[in-house]
């Protein structure tokens, strides 16, 4: 696997990955750096037989972002339990948006969603990777994975007609 | 750009549009990053540090691989465990020259009893049974006749065998019937029992218990064994030599007894109470040397002659099964140990496969539970966020 190829290639989808699913652009460029540093530890491990470079990389930058989430939620545990109140979410909600180039509506739509939308809608949306290899890279059927989109998309169109009637 | 997705219908269309139109720049500090691992990769590899192990889950194949080895190595302890005697009987060929005969020997008493020779020569099977010889098949089957002499010449043993024998027409029953009787007193023995019965012209048994002298009791097997077919065969060798011996001693001893009790009476005066009571006492002595005679006698009797129990069946004519034989030369033979040796893996297999399925299909069962679990989990986690 020539690494510095399949780096420069893959590299901004996986930050757009991770920029949509956690929502927060210094989240998402930290996690994307960390999921390059580890598939250049592990680029001699790469089958490409069961998935390719750039699905392994998103497999890579999920597991990174579920990480980052435990870690966030067990944090949250431990400090709620010392603190005895209730702690504020890590979410960057007033920082930058997703991209520029979205309309308010549609950014605080996304914003609305959970990650597992977001998820699911930057997979097959915003990369257009395959129902095929969606559905492999979460775990689930393609008809599961197509389901969960049409649903995502569903509560983002709400979510932005209601934003727009606001 | 349409999305391939059926499910998605053109209800999104605009809002797929929109999001796929919306550029995402990637950040500066992100490609900086890349082009350092990117300039990392290509620069000659470091001399790597010494590896360290490495748990990592085990891959499908790996899995796979260690079943079928798993599964091979109970196929193979199967087999070894249920190793028929003859090829233990041909490992044996290279023992000394005493034991030789018994190599060729099919049976596992002969076996058992080579090696208590080859062991100790000179001392006594003691009481131990010789286990019981495995039920022949077939006419190849080397009956007992053929394993060393079990007597001993010049120990007291007490001989007991059960022969049963096949035969394929009534007159023939009838025929070794009488023949184990003529050759029992030919050989200077005796019958004790008789029994014989022929209910149709299909079935019919005939069961005689014989004894015959110890030393002549390789004949008889030899003449029974040639009355038909031979279905089963057992014997048993008890050492008595301890029990003469002891009895010996005892009787020694009650002699001394007896000659001392002698003496006193002579010396007691005639008439007097101690006279009397000496006098009782010499007729004790007198009686228990006398039953002491008796038990050594009864014991050096019973060595003297095999108890052999015959039995002889009527049974309709089998097919001859195919012949058992333990050269492992030609080209023969290596086919039929190589037929057997699958038939034993195969066997094993099956059994492998049966006491191991249930274990499999929990481990399958918790894999695919974790899964379920894992991904719930995930996609509880992500909806919560």
């Amino acid at each position: 696997m020539d690494f510095a190829d399949v780096a420069r290639r893959h590299a901004g989808d996986v930050y757009r990955f991770l920029l949509y699913v956690t929502g927060d652009r210094a989240l998402a460029e930290d996690l994307a750096g960390d999921v390059m540093e580890r598939a250049f530890r592990s680029r001699d491990r790469f089958d490409p037989g069961r998935a390719s470079q750039r699905a392994w990389l998103l497999a890579m930058a999920r597991s990174m972002a579920l990480d980052h989430y435990r870690r966030e939620q067990r944090r949250r545990r431990s400090e709620r339990a010392r603190a005895d109140v209730d702690v504020a979410d890590a979410s960057s909600a007033d920082g930058p948006g997703i991209s520029d180039d979205l309309g308010a509506a549609l950014e605080s739509g996304l914003r609305a969603l959970s990650a597992a939308d977001r998820e699911v809608i930057a997979l097959r949306v915003v990369l257009d990777l395959d129902a095929r290899s969606a559905a492999r890279l979460l775990g689930i059927s393609e008809s599961a994975c197509s389901t969960r989109l049409s649903r995502a998309l569903g509560r983002l169109e709400q979510e932005v007609r209601a934003g727009a009637c606001a | 750009v349409p999305v391939h997705d059926p499910l998605v219908d053109s209800r999104f269309a605009d809002l797929v549009a929109e999001l796929r139109s919306a550029r995402v720049a990637t950040p500066p500090a992100l490609e900086a990053r890349v082009e350092a691992l990117v300039a990392a990769a290509s620069a000659p590899p470091a001399p790597r540090p010494a590896r360290r192990l490495r748990l990592r889950p085990p891959s499908r194949r790996v899995v796979v691989a260690t079943l079928v080895v798993a599964l091979g190595a109970a196929g193979a302890a199967l087999v070894l465990a249920n190793r028929p005697s003859g090829s233990r009987s041909t490992s044996r060929a290279a023992a000394p020259p005493r034991t030789t005969t018994v190599a060729k020997a099919a049976t596992a008493l002969g076996e058992a009893v080579g090696v208590a020779r080859t062991a100790a020569p000179t001392e006594a099977l003691g009481a131990a049974q010789v286990p019981t010889a495995p039920t022949p098949k077939g006419p190849s089957y080397e009956p007992l006749l053929k394993a060393p002499p079990l007597t001993s010449g010049s120990r007291y043993q007490d001989y007991s065998g059960d022969l049963r024998v096949a035969v394929s027409s009534a007159d023939a029953l009838a025929a070794a019937t009488a023949r184990v009787v003529a050759t029992t007193r030919r050989l200077g023995g005796y019958v004790l029992a008789v029994d014989y019965g022929q209910a149709t012209a299909a079935g019919g048994s005939s069961s005689l218990d014989v004894r015959v002298p110890i030393a002549r009791v390789q004949e008889a097997l030899a003449a029974f064994s040639a009355l038909g077919r031979l279905e089963a065969e057992h014997a048993r060798v008890v050492d008595v030599q301890g029990t003469v011996d002891a009895l010996a001693a005892r009787i020694a001893a009650q002699r001394v007894a007896v000659a001392k009790l002698r003496a006193q009476v002579a010396q007691a005066a005639p008439g007097s109470v101690d006279r009397a009571t000496l006098g009782v006492r010499l007729a004790e002595a007198h009686a228990a040397l006398a039953r002491s005679r008796r038990q050594r006698a009864s014991a050096i009797g019973a060595a003297s002659y095999a108890a052999l129990h015959v039995g002889v069946d009527l049974a309709r004519a089998k097919r001859p099964q195919a012949t058992v034989t333990h050269r492992t030369n030609g080209v023969g033979g290596s086919a039929r140990h190589a037929l057997s040796l699958l038939r034993r893996l195969g066997e094993g297999t099956v059994f492998a496969a049966i006491v191991l399925a249930p274990f499999a299909l929990v481990a399958a069962a918790a894999v695919v539970a974790w899964r379920v679990l894992r991904r719930r989990r995930e996609q509880h986690l992500l909806e919560h966020v």
